[in-house]
């Protein structure tokens, strides 16, 4: 009990943090940040429904006005713009992230980690992303699909380091799994 | 505690949150399901004057608030503007940025702490037991006390990298930061089964 509360904690702060860190800009002008691998990570290390926890955790605290997304935004605000859908995407993201590598013999090896963060990570989150944009935005379904597709090149990148950070983690710490 | 809430005290500041939260949330709704353009830009008006009531400073405060959610809007709106629907830009930009401007305003004026205990409140008033308020109560202050504990650990880690080699450290120093912090969260957690009772 007092494990899970902690480790639930430990990786919202992990998830804030990330999004702290110097951001990378793709050629097209999109900024990119490391907060959506927390997301991934939260699902592959904690599993569906601890990880789903802690990223909600995570968004109460955004909700509550601390400047803990990217960029160091914060407050009810943040749940008013075109990005809802994808804040809302964290949540089902790291769900299905543990949900599907929980679905392997051991989920956080490398294959299992990286199928679980593709799917929850960038499908479930870019779709959450799209519905988002077309009701915050006014615009049609495939209008914001075409504003989703710059950030797919960045999310497989992290899909991947998420996948071999935590295949390092669950060789280092093997009771982890 | 770190936050968005102004240094400087405002007559908005000791309204009841729980009250500003709810007027949020009917203003947002109302803004959401009104669809006409002038009801989001008057409603921005509404909000920016409030501010101003108070003073130059907060406005600009606000105002800066907006900065990120103001070049959103003018793309939305010049989308639609190329798409040939100038009314329905207008229409979302406005509703978009009198939401985020009230929104921030509302955060601007009430600490992390009193919204905590508006929700603490309306968890108790819809009938969730104790322990698990105390529970959410704790994994708050825990997040609360990692995040600079970890940013202080990855500072700590970029520079051991630097020391040693030339390469950017990037995402090499998330493994060692992810198996320190769980080490540090077993050992919170060790701490808590020995003083307090969760179960």
């Amino acid at each position: 009990m007092e494990r899970d509360l902690t480790r639930i904690a430990l990786f919202a702060a992990l998830i804030a943090v990330l999004g702290l860190m110097p951001r990378l800009t793709l050629a097209s002008g999109i900024p990119l940040t490391a907060q959506s691998m927390g997301i991934m990570l939260a699902g592959t290390i904690l599993g569906a429904r601890n990880g789903a926890l802690s990223v909600l955790l995570f968004l109460g605290l955004v909700a509550l006005g601390l400047p803990l997304l990217a960029g160091g935004r914060g407050g009810l605000g943040v749940f008013a713009g075109p990005t809802l859908g994808y804040l809302v995407g964290f949540v089902l993201g790291a769900y299905v992230t543990g949900f599907v590598a929980a679905r392997f013999e051991n989920r956080m090896a490398f294959v299992p980690s990286l199928t679980g963060a593709l799917i929850g990570g960038i499908i479930v989150m870019t779709i959450c992303g799209i519905i988002g944009m077309k009701f915050m935005m006014g615009v049609s379904l495939s209008q914001a699909t075409v504003f989703a597709l710059p950030f797919l090149p960045g999310d497989v990148i992290k899909a991947v380091l998420t996948a071999g950070i935590t295949a390092a983690l669950w060789k280092a710490r093997p009771a982890l799994a | 505690m770190i936050g968005a809430l102004s240094a400087r005290t405002t007559r908005y500041h000791g309204w009841n949150a729980g009250a500003k939260l709810i007027a949020l949330c009917i203003f947002c709704t109302l803004i959401g399901f009104a669809q006409w353009v002038v009801v989001g830009w008057a409603g921005l008006v509404l909000v920016l004057l409030m501010a101003r009531a108070e003073g130059g400073w907060f406005l600009k405060l606000l105002l800066g608030d907006l900065k990120p959610a103001a070049v959103v809007a003018v793309m939305i709106a010049g989308f639609q503007i190329a798409l040939g629907n100038p009314w329905k830009g207008l229409e979302v930009a406005g509703g978009l940025l009198a939401c985020i401007a009230a929104a921030m305003m509302l955060t601007r004026t009430t600490s992390p702490a009193e919204l905590l205990d508006v929700v603490d409140g309306w968890l108790e008033a819809l009938g969730l037991s104790e322990r698990p308020r105390r529970k959410l109560a704790l994994a708050v202050a825990l997040t609360l006390r990692f995040v600079p504990a970890l940013s202080e650990r990855a500072l700590r880690l970029t520079e051991a990298h630097r020391a040693r080699s030339p390469k950017r450290p990037g995402w090499r120093i998330l493994p060692p930061l992810a198996i320190g912090a769980l080490d540090e969260a077993d050992r919170a957690a060790e701490a808590l089964r020995a003083r307090a009772d969760l179960n």
